[in-house]
């Protein structure tokens, strides 16, 4: 038996299949977190069941690729459960009229019960029941509320006995329904909500976005330093390092084993040596932003604010081809780029998820590179940070008004439902830093690792020097960098984390550092980020992204150091 | 007046060009479920009586005096809607129908008379579109979610344009007979927030301009 988990966008079908499965996957309060489907198993009656959970959708019509791909899912499913916004019944009530028409076992998940009793909604659940012919269960599934009765009711799923319909004959139907179970009570407007009206209004809403994000980028970096600089920098300088020194020394005292993992100089971050720059740069430097920028971004979708955000950001985003929804892939990517990328798929056309993977893989740089940019700026001072990110964002709006003219192809306007303000569920909110950090350590580490340890060899058997020789001239004539930094450059197609490393000892000025930072953050991605862009273009458009990467990157590197050098 | 084909051409007419623009030779075709070779000539033979502008290329509008010939259907229709579901109890979803079939033979004496037994009902019973008042030959055209300012509740009273347009609104709360407030319009044609029950949507001013609204 399959299950299959349907409902509108942002009713809560994730946080519900993490119930059922165990299978930790991201929640927000943002239509479209799901952008493809996840199975997983559960046990039922002693078997091992799948359980799928399908996109969000509002009909099982033919408009778009979602849709379709959810009616085809709902096909090959064997259980339907139709998971129901219980404060939107109305609305939430025709995609379950068409699963029953579709003849498919169903059963109803009346999820988010407990904001019902707030926002003024009393639906009688028997009446429902009765009037659909199919049982149907109230549940919170972000507590877990009602999930075991929603279990143990699910052999009595049923096929609704319904026949096909036209949208208005549907619409009619619903209409009675409503009008039978459900009392809608009048009460006065919450703190919440005068909150919700406020921070989407242009007059209001375009202060406090520029406070919120100003707060949330404070925030992140201050914190981050504190930490680096009262917790993690003692520990490295006075525990790790001593220990592993003291390893390794007493394993092989020198040679190239001892330069390899130890590197040839004292310094954490310079002497490039796997178990000293590698794990360094990796776990003090990046890591302390990496986990409080995913408590800042975790909090900030739990509570709903992301749609606002879109809205207020649509009117620019339009002009670059976009719409607003394209602050998801770009605000995700400020973590890592590889979740933006596969959120790009939430934009509607092909030139909108082109224009918005491009941008993306260009001007947005990652926690690594944020950290990078930040490791190695403040200290001469937050103006030079200011330099780059301001560079990054002139360049992403540049680049999108040229690729909104050049590209061909539509570009839908935004229709966005915009969901309430809700309280985050502490819980559910670590669990999801705690997944995407996790999902960071795994993945990047060894990258990161592999990358020192490159760097290492290629500095043993003089190829840095080579590249150095041969790409230095050209470097140093366009951004005004010493040859050294070349490799650096070259380096950062790996890792731009690794990269830091190596530009540390160079002893740049402050303002070469700035240019340096910016190309580094603008002319690859990781390799992962790469793979993604592959996946998510094809290979044709991957490399017309590529092309313009190069172009922009190089352009930038040239006008900032005819500015700023 | 003309006979009860012309009518529906003239309704069709009607229904087609209700947010702006022209009707189509083969929207006409497709919404009577006739070839479209005979709309082009009935088409020509109301252009003669002059109920309406013809063009080939480009389609047809009512004139001033197919307007009032095409309001004056629809208010018997609405009326006779209205009749049906709310004296004779018929199902909603039945009405349409039934009204498109009466509504020739009824006279404009009856159709008021309906009018005054029924306490001059506002809209329509299926989808809560407003029923012409009895002098009201010329239609002025309807306010749309873009003129409106922040702040207000709105009735909506129908769409214009695809019907992609109207089924992802649909899908999304926003529906003949909704009720809906303007939250906010974000400024230099940025779109609109607009709150239908309990869903806050934000959707482009171009979408916006074909939902069409009377104040409530």
């Amino acid at each position: 038996m399959k299950i299959v988990l349907m409902g509108n966008p942002n009713v809560g079908k994730s946080a519900l299949f993490s119930r059922l499965t165990g299978i930790q996957v991201i929640c927000s309060n943002y239509p479209g977190t799901t952008v493809s489907y996840c199975s997983g198993k559960m046990i039922y009656g002693g078997f091992q069941v799948e359980v799928v959970d399908v996109p969000g959708t509002y009909s099982l019509g033919s408009k778009g690729k979602v849709e379709r791909i959810a009616a085809e899912m709902m096909h090959e499913g064997g259980v339907v459960v139709n998971v129901v916004d219980a404060t939107n019944l109305e609305r939430n009530l025709f995609l379950t009229l068409q699963i029953m028409e579709s003849g498919k076992p169903i059963i109803v998940a009346l999820n988010m019960w407990d904001d019902t009793k707030h926002r003024g909604v009393e639906i009688n659940v028997k009446k429902l029941e009765e009037a659909l012919g199919v049982p149907v269960v109230p549940t919170v599934a972000v507590t877990g509320e009602g999930v075991k009765e929603l279990v143990d009711r699910l052999p009595e799923a049923r096929r609704g006995h319904l026949k096909r319909k036209t949208e208005r004959e549907r619409w009619i139907e619903i209409g009675e329904i409503v009008d039978k179970c459900q009392k809608l009570v009048p009460r006065q407007h919450t703190l919440l909500e005068k909150l919700e009206d406020a921070s989407i209004s242009p007059v209001t809403g375009l202060p406090l976005a520029a406070i919120i994000l100003l707060l949330t980028f404070m925030l992140v970096v201050d914190a981050g330093n504190f930490i680096i600089t009262h917790i993690l920098d003692p520990f490295f300088y006075g525990i790790y390092g001593p220990f592993v020194r003291g390893v390794v020394e007493s394993i092989a005292p020198s040679g190239l084993v001892h330069d390899l993992l130890l590197g040839t100089t004292h310094d954490f971050i310079s002497s490039l040596g796997v178990l000293t720059t590698g794990v360094y740069v990796e776990f003090d430097m990046v890591l302390p932003f990496v986990v409080l920028f995913y408590l800042a971004l975790g909090f900030l979708e739990d509570v709903g604010y992301l749609p606002r955000l879109a809205t207020l950001m649509d009117t620019l985003m339009h002009r670059l081809g976009l719409h607003g929804s394209a602050i998801v892939p770009t605000i995700l990517g400020l973590g890592c780029n590889v979740p933006g990328m596969l959120s790009t798929r939430i934009m509607d056309s092909r030139k909108q998820r082109f224009i918005a993977a491009t941008l993306l893989a260009i001007c947005v740089p990652c926690a690594a590179k944020n950290a990078v940019i930040v490791g190695l700026l403040m200290r001469y001072g937050v103006q030079y940070v200011l330099i780059v990110y301001a560079a990054l964002a002139i360049l992403y709006v540049a680049l999108g008004l040229i690729l909104n003219r050049i590209v061909p192809g539509e570009v839908p306007e935004i229709l966005l439902e915009v969901p309430p303000y809700r309280v985050p569920d502490l819980r559910m909110l670590l669990k999801k830093i705690w997944f995407r950090v996790r999902y960071f350590l795994t993945d990047a580490t060894p990258y990161v690792l592999l990358g020192v340890l490159a760097v290492n060899l290629m500095h043993v058997f003089g190829i840095i020097r080579a590249v150095e020789g041969a790409l230095g001239p050209l470097f140093s004539a366009l951004f005004g960098l010493p040859s050294e930094a070349v490799a650096a450059l070259v380096v950062g197609f790996l890792r731009k984390d690794v990269a830091v490393g190596m530009l540390a000892p160079l002893g740049l000025s402050p303002m070469q550092l700035t240019v340096a930072c910016t190309i580094l953050a603008t002319y690859f991605p990781c390799v992962a980020t790469y793979t993604m862009l592959l996946r998510e273009l094809g290979l044709k458009d991957a490399l017309k992204a590529t092309g313009i990467m190069i172009l922009a990157a190089i352009l930038v590197g040239v006008l900032m150091h005819a500015l700023l050098l | 007046m003309p006979g009860e084909f012309r009518e529906e051409y003239l309704e069709a007419v009607y229904d087609l060009t209700e947010g702006g623009g022209s009707a189509k030779t083969l929207d006409i075709a497709r919404k009577l479920k006739v070839k479209s070779g005979s709309v082009s000539e009935m088409l020509r033979k109301l252009s003669c009586d002059g109920y309406v502008d013809y063009n080939p290329y480009k389609g047809a509008v009512l004139t001033p005096k197919g307007m009032a010939a095409a309001t004056k259907l629809k208010r018997k229709h609405r009326l006779l809607e209205r009749f049906l579901y709310d004296v004779l109890h018929l199902r909603k979803d039945r009405v349409h129908e039934e009204a498109c079939r009466m509504e020739h033979s009824l006279s404009d004496k009856v159709a008021d008379a309906l009018d005054r037994a029924l306490g001059h009902p506002k809209r329509c019973p299926d989808d809560g579109k407003l029923i012409p008042p009895k002098s009201g030959a010329v239609r002025v055209k309807a306010p749309t979610l873009a003129d409106i300012r922040p702040g207000s509740k709105l009735l909506v009273t129908g769409f214009a344009g695809g019907k992609d347009v109207k089924s992802s609104l649909r899908d999304i709360g926003i529906h003949e007979g909704a009720i809906v407030e303007l939250v906010a319009r974000q400024p230099a044609r940025g779109p609109l927030v607009v709150k239908a029950g309990c869903t806050t949507v934000t959707l482009g001013r171009g979408m916006a301009s074909k939902v069409r609204v009377v104040p409530k």
